[in-house]
């Protein structure tokens, strides 16, 4: 199996790194209000849908059926949390992201 | 000034037919007592008659109109019907409860922010973004498909 790549601050993620952030309480609208304070980026519904749903496919994160409440019309949450892949993908990234921050120098930075 | 356009309107908008029988009586009677008060000649009196029949035909549909644009509309607080229907036709069934149940907890949160007219039009959008991501993800799909049948 291909370790499945996450390219840091594109929309996976985003959403992977909110999923994780949530812990538990990961659904859709609370993943785009995550996604919107961190980035200051109003994603459309759409977008996070399809991202989740390639994300799921690719074995990276998985789903529940969490409970309905009546703000919702009485609908059910799609509750999502990383798999072991999913949580090493996102160790990956930061990594690599590391590694980005770690190969420039800049003058009157952090040494 | 509105209501009493609106009651007017609806005192004088029957159905078509019906306004067009009203028209030629209104017109009829109109072009006769011109004939008779005013001694006209006939061809002025049918002309008088080919006027007053649009005219009265006409009449009640303007004032329709203008009450209509006089009113402001009641914009419901429930998410737009035809804009969920889209959304049921553009998901797989599986999504389309949880989906469907995340737009509504925010349109309201948009209303609560914006006020009712805007949370509607934001819905629209989002189930417009929703209709596009699924063609796009189908298209991705075929491609991969003919990709990979070669």
């Amino acid at each position: 199996m291909t370790r499945a790549k996450l390219q840091p601050g594109g929309l996976s993620w985003n959403v992977m790194r909110a999923v994780h952030k949530l812990r538990g309480d990961a659904y859709g609208v609370t993943i785009r209000r995550e996604i919107a304070d961190s980035t200051g980026r109003e994603v459309p519904f759409g977008a996070v849908y399809t991202t989740l749903a390639r994300l799921e496919r690719d074995g990276l994160l998985r789903s529940h059926e969490g409970d309905p409440t009546p703000e919702r019309g009485g609908r059910a949450k799609r509750l999502y949390e990383l798999t072991g892949r999913g949580v090493a993908a996102l160790q990956a990234s930061l990594q690599d992201i590391e590694q980005m921050w770690a190969s420039i120098s800049m003058p009157g930075a952090l040494a | 000034m509105r209501d009493s356009l609106n009651s007017l309107a609806r005192r004088l908008l029957p159905t078509p037919e019906k306004a067009m029988v009203r028209g030629s009586i209104v017109a009829s009677v109109v072009s006769g007592a011109c004939a008779i008060v005013l001694g006209y000649e006939v061809e002025r009196v049918t002309f008088a008659t080919a006027c007053i029949i649009p005219i009265s035909f006409m009449l009640p549909r303007m004032l329709a109109f203008l009450s209509r644009r006089l009113t402001r509309r009641r914009i419901s607080s429930n998410v737009p019907n035809q804009a969920e229907r889209l959304l049921f036709l553009v998901l797989p069934a599986k999504d389309q409860e949880c989906e469907a149940g995340n737009l509504e907890e925010a349109f309201h949160h948009v209303a609560a922010k914006h006020g009712y007219r805007f949370a509607r039009f934001w819905y629209w959008i989002q189930v417009v973004y929703f209709a596009g991501a699924q063609l796009l993800s189908l298209t991705e799909r075929v491609v991969r498909l003919f990709r990979k049948t070669g």
